[in-house]
């Protein structure tokens, strides 16, 4: 203990760290840095610092999120063809150059043109990359589901293979032409997605399966230094990147994010991600001063005591926190399948109407999410082209007498919740992957509102890949669910009504409507603007009427950030943050040194009592065998 | 001795074998192919095309008998391959989080044999006083403590408020002592009470040995009595029971490796556990199963080295 308190120091980094301009971070459970393959945000958020796309989201726009250009030179261009297909083209800066790195010649990268990002699209093509918004594109651009096809045949010497819908400008490097079959406006959202980033066939060439966690190679503003999985990455500023400055601040953005406005990017040279697995542990090192941020979302922050309100001595401590709803919705699904719950008669409306009136949103938001979630009133969240802050969802106005739900209920057929045929409770069970305390608290609170009408709510636990099974088999009545947007756009939250989209696709309900389906065709096709929100809207009202889902809340993340981070606003949508984040290393070896001086005081407390305990007890010892040679001596 | 140790060598064959086919009948009970797809491939919403692709290229379509072959085959020659979630080399994991895995293990038990028969030895020592019985009574209660709590809670005191040590993180080299200390004394503190009980209980077995009171009736000191001779011969059950638990140490500090950051081998495992990773959970089964049959190994030969009357055979 001694040991400990005088010869360690709590620092968990190499010794003198936290005094360089170093941004220390921490990272969650990584699966893959493949472009073409990862789809996780944990992964995001470093991969975007190094492999940069042809748009990126504006750090200061929030809600909405507006896409700006980043590896991209001037805004597409649209060609219309004879034929009625159209033609884009994206022109690329011509100062985009891959890091240094063993696989290019000499050791040093290369300048990155339109042929790079055609070999991104073929990977995506490429079945063995099993790319997460294949399906997105495949139908839209031409023959992208051929060229895939070959793959099968040819191998991987199929990439030699022209892909007829995207390819570069044969008369300008750095302009690549995608051919869509039918108009796609999220087209733009894909080429803002790292599966478009321009990446080098040699990276892949000569890494292979390493590319999955111990490669990553492209020209953004970061390269890769070092990776220990389970331990910790290190990311160093990519000396070839392009110049790129942070941009000036509209009217209203704190002093603190726009402090740099202005700097060229990165602010930081290094960024250190040690990766922690428990939120009690990031807490406590941000409470330390050597986290310069963190974030919590609800299922965390039953771990995170006060990631939701600054504490007086956070505040004292100059802590700034920032909340940001995210286009993440969780909600409650109907089997729309079911025997019992399904189908589309008034009855079975009207059972599902009665249950969603019985659930209070407010409840789930403050209890089981503690402020970090904004009651829902429909899928799309706030930020996205459609929402309506002054919506009421007739069927989530929860009263709680449930006179409306209990009416309803009885007119679906079931007075009281009872089962005119059996004469007892209806039973409804509800499938959760109830794998952390939240969503254990979560469970219990909506089996209580539920059973509140009478009902008999029987709760099937699993763990996620039980549970996913059971929703990918349709072997669910009513069962919980989240979605967060690949694309903040309402197109990526309405395909959850779709009939191509069963299980195992998004459309967990099994939700069918031939009306949905035309105007979810027109909404996908349709660019933004008033026309369009008023079809959203008008799709919003006939998918609550049948009620195939019972929306809960929009989540929001809140960052906590310390007195000497600069540059730290969190867009909804968007992960190359990392590259406008400063920090103030003499304050922070100064607020650090004064938040960590060990109290010694303990120890010698500890070697005092132990003393004192012991004492009378060898002076006892003493007595005994003084008495005992007495006795001897005696006799 | 030789015989005995070859004899006890060859029947880990067969225990290795029926320890990896439980594994493999488990796994694939609990979880079938087309589960351990879903959650290794890194898709939201995966087509039952990259499902099959992905068991295809995983070898997981093959008959079970023809994949425990295989995997069998692969467990012995320590080929373990890469894993299914992260396609990381597993060998390449298991060798770095071994590192951090056995300081924390080699600190707790190595400071539980001195402070645990130091306090046992006081305790014996002042055996009938009010030291053995509130020393009997704290030991019990920290034995009834859940270890989950002794971490979050001497965590938070030693680490965050004490600032004793890094409450998470670890370096490689020379500066990995600042990281695994504080773990290690958590470690120490969750197991000391239940070892001072074994210990104490071993000490006063000989104590009431005839040659103790021989020694005592020749005037030997008592001091002597219990350093020269009572505590060589408790040394024999004491060294035996600590050994081999030493590859459940190794394996099984998952939840101290959690909390502070540490990569061990604790975490790997359940890191892979959670995410359906089978073929670094064969792997981890594989090792802990090896580590503990050499473990019972090294404890019987010590055991017979240890106390002359006893001859393996």
């Amino acid at each position: 203990m001694a040991m400990l308190a005088v010869g360690c120091g709590n620092d968990p980094y190499p010794r003198g760290e936290v005094s360089k301009p170093v941004l220390l971070s921490g990272f969650g459970d990584v699966t893959s840095f493949d472009p073409a393959t990862s789809f996780n945000a944990d992964d995001g958020v470093l991969m975007d610092c190094v492999y940069p796309t042809f748009y990126r989201y504006n750090i200061y726009k929030r809600s909405p999120s507006v896409l700006e250009l980043e590896a991209g030179a001037k805004p597409p261009t649209m060609k219309r063809l004879p034929d009625g297909r159209e033609d884009w083209s994206y022109t690329f800066r011509k100062d985009l150059v891959f890091a240094d790195d063993p696989c290019f010649p000499g050791g040093k990268g290369r300048i990155a043109t339109a042929a790079d990002v055609v070999y991104s699209f073929k990977r995506m093509a490429d079945p063995d990359c099993a790319c997460p918004v294949h399906d997105y594109v495949a139908d839209k651009i031409e023959g992208f589901q051929q060229f895939g096809a070959g793959f099968k045949t040819k191998g991987k010497s199929h990439y030699a293979d022209p892909l007829p819908g995207v390819f570069a400008d044969p008369r300008d490097p750095f302009t690549l032409h995608i051919v869509l079959v039918k108009h796609y406006p999220e087209l733009s959202y894909i080429m803002g997605m790292h599966f478009t980033t321009p990446m080098a066939h040699e990276v892949v060439e000569r890494y292979g399966d390493g590319l999955t966690l111990y490669h990553m190679v492209g020209c953004g503003a970061y390269k890769m230094a070092e990776h220990l999985p389970g331990e910790k990455l290190v990311l160093v500023r990519n000396s070839n990147a392009h110049f790129e400055e942070f941009p000036q601040p509209p009217p209203g953005v704190p002093a603190d994010v726009s402090r740099d406005a202005g700097r060229p990017l990165p602010i930081t040279d290094k960024v250190v991600f040690t990766h922690f697995r428990e939120a009690l542990t990031w807490y406590n090192l941000f409470q330390q001063g050597y986290l310069d941020y963190i974030s919590a979302v609800y299922s965390t922050v039953q771990n995170m005591p006060a990631a939701t309100t600054l504490t007086p001595e956070m505040r004292a401590r100059g802590v700034k926190l920032r909340e940001c709803v995210m286009p993440f919705s969780d909600w409650l699904a109907f089997n729309m399948l079911d025997p019992v719950f399904g189908g589309y008669t008034p009855q079975r409306r009207k059972l599902r109407q009665a249950i969603s009136l019985a659930i209070d949103s407010d409840a789930y938001s403050d209890v089981i999410c503690q402020g970090l979630a904004k009651p829902a009133q429909f899928m799309i969240p706030p930020g996205i082209e459609g929402y309506d802050p002054k919506y009421k969802n007739p069927y989530r106005q929860y009263d709680p007498s449930l006179m409306r739900a209990k009416q309803l209920l009885a007119e679906a057929g079931y007075p009281k919740g009872i089962d005119p045929k059996t004469r007892q409770p209806l039973v409804l069970k509800f499938d959760t992957f109830a794998d952390t305390p939240a969503l254990r608290q979560m469970e219990r609170l909506l089996v209580q509102q539920i059973q509140a009408l009478g009902v008999r709510v029987e709760p099937r636990e699993g763990d996620y890949a039980t549970y996913t099974e059971r929703m990918k088999s349709g072997n669910f009545q009513f069962a919980f669910d989240n979605w967060i947007a690949d694309y903040p756009d309402a197109e990526n939250f309405l395909l959850q009504y779709v009939k191509s989209n069963w299980e195992p696709g998004p459309n967990d309900s099994m939700y069918e409507n031939p009306k949905i389906e035309e105007l979810y065709k027109k909404i996908a096709r349709m660019d933004s603007g008033p026309e369009r929100v008023k079809l959203i809207r008008e799709a919003r009202d006939i998918i609550v009427e049948d009620c195939p889902k019972i929306y809960l809340a929009y989540q929001s993340e809140h960052e906590l950030i310390q007195p000497w981070s600069t540059g730290q606003y969190f867009p909804a949508v968007g992960n190359e943050l990392v590259k406008y984040a400063g920090v103030d290393p003499h304050l922070r070896t100064e607020l650090e040194s004064q938040w960590n001086r060990s109290n010694l005081w303990p120890l010698p407390l500890f070697a005092g009592f132990f003393v004192l305990g012991v004492a009378p007890a060898a002076a006892a010892i003493r007595q005994r065998r003084n008495r005992k040679v007495r006795r001897e001596k005696r006799t | 001795m030789i015989r005995y140790i070859v004899r006890r060598i060859l029947y880990t064959v067969p225990i290795l074998v029926g320890v990896s086919l439980l594994t493999f009948l488990l796994f694939f009970g609990i979880a079938s192919p087309d589960t351990i797809a879903r959650r290794n491939l890194n898709i939201h919403n995966p087509s039952q095309a990259q499902i099959k692709d992905w068991i295809q290229k995983h070898g997981y379509d093959r008959p079970l008998p023809e994949q425990f072959e295989r995997h069998m085959e692969s467990l012995f020659l320590f080929q373990f391959g890469n894993s299914d979630a992260t396609k990381e080399p597993i060998l390449d994991r298991i060798k770095r989080g071994a590192i951090p895995s056995a300081q924390i293990a080699g600190l707790v038990i190595l400071s539980s044999l001195v402070v645990g028969l130091s306090i046992a030895m006081l305790v014996a020592y002042f055996r009938g006083t009010y030291v053995d019985t509130s020393g009997t009574l704290i030991c019990v209660g920290m034995m009834s403590i859940v270890y989950v709590v002794y971490v979050i809670g001497l965590q938070a005191l030693l680490g965050r408020l004490l600032k004793y040590g890094p409450i998470a993180g670890y370096q490689h080299g020379w500066d990995a002592w600042r990281f695994v200390l504080l773990p290690a004394v958590i470690g120490l503190a969750a197991r000391i009470g239940a070892d001072v009980r074994l210990y104490r209980t071993f000490l006063l077995e000989e104590i009431g040995q005839d040659y103790v009171r021989t020694a005592r009736a020749k005037g030997v000191r008592e001091g002597r009595v219990l350093f020269g001779h009572v505590l060589k011969n408790a040394m024999i059950p004491v060294v035996t029971t600590t050994v081999s638990t030493i590859p459940l140490l190794i394996l099984g500090s998952l939840i101290l490796e959690s909390f502070f950051g540490i990569p061990g081998l604790g975490t790997y495992l359940q890191d892979a556990i959670l995410k359906n990773d089978f073929a670094v959970v064969r792997a981890m089964v594989f090792l802990g199963a090896v580590l503990y049959i050499v473990g019972l190994l090294i404890t019987d030969v010590l055991y017979a080295t240890l106390d002359p009357r006893l001859r393996l055979e």
